[in-house]
């Protein structure tokens, strides 16, 4: 590695570590500290509106449907998430946010746009823009890896 | 535009829901009644007011919209409009 590639593996690795502690670290400091950053994005990918099913919902997360359940049936016993049967097909399970996980889910999301809004700010225009470019650049490449090593997993089960 | 009754409705609605929430008297509510000036709401205080709007009237207010709600006045007109567009006749107590 030289020295430029250096540079961007820390940024790269401190970034990732920095974000996660520091969005642990608001959680545990705040009204929902029952919740973990795990479970918050629970909340996230059931969303603030629709009653969503456990396989659209684990879907999303990019988790098995098993691995959702054990996750809501926590969620549903902090009284975040309501769980029912479908009134039309018995066999579908349906899952909501409470109000009480729908103010976690605006309150995490108020923190990631203060996040944003205090790291575009000192920006203009332009740089905003070669940001957005970097980002979408570095979130296709770790896309592309990420369904790579995914792939391989599923095809050993 | 709505009927004054209507109006009537929203803003009784509305002053209840921020009594409750804010821990406030309701007299003290009038329609230019600041949110954050004269309540000093936080955002989970915001939020829940909020919620419980949205979920009585079956709405979605998005972050930028509550965030351009500053009186009650312009809760109740937002909700009001909101309603008319949705072509719903009005809350559960209509």
């Amino acid at each position: 590695m030289n020295d430029y590639e250096k540079k961007v593996n820390t940024l790269l690795l401190d970034i990732y570590d920095k974000i996660l502690v520091t969005e642990e670290k608001a959680l545990s400091k705040g009204t929902f500290s029952d919740l973990s950053v795990a479970e918050m994005h629970t909340l996230e990918g059931i969303g603030l509106y629709e009653a969503r099913t456990m396989s659209e919902t684990a879907a999303t997360l990019g988790i098995t449907t098993g691995t959702l359940t054990v996750a809501i049936d926590r969620l549903v016993r902090k009284g975040y998430v309501a769980r029912r049967r479908d009134s039309e097909d018995r066999r579908v399970v349906r899952i909501s946010l409470t109000k009480k996980g729908k103010l976690a889910y605006r309150m995490h999301n108020k923190f990631h746009t203060l996040l944003v809004d205090r790291l575009i700010h000192p920006l203009d225009e332009k740089q905003r823009q070669v940001l957005l470019d970097t980002l979408m650049a570095i979130s296709d490449f770790v896309g592309e890896q990420y369904h790579r090593y995914n792939t391989a997993d599923q095809q050993e089960e | 535009m709505a009927d004054n009754q209507t109006m009537a409705k929203i803003q009784k609605k509305v002053i209840s829901t921020i009594a409750e929430l804010s821990g406030k008297d309701k007299e003290e509510l009038t329609p230019d009644t600041s949110l954050m000036h004269d309540l000093n709401l936080d955002s989970l205080a915001l939020f829940e007011i909020v919620i419980e709007l949205e979920s009585y009237y079956h709405l979605r207010i998005s972050d930028e919209e509550i965030e351009a709600l500053r009186t009650i006045k312009e809760i109740v007109d937002f909700i009001d409009e909101q309603l008319r567009h949705k072509k719903l006749p009005g809350s559960k107590e209509a």
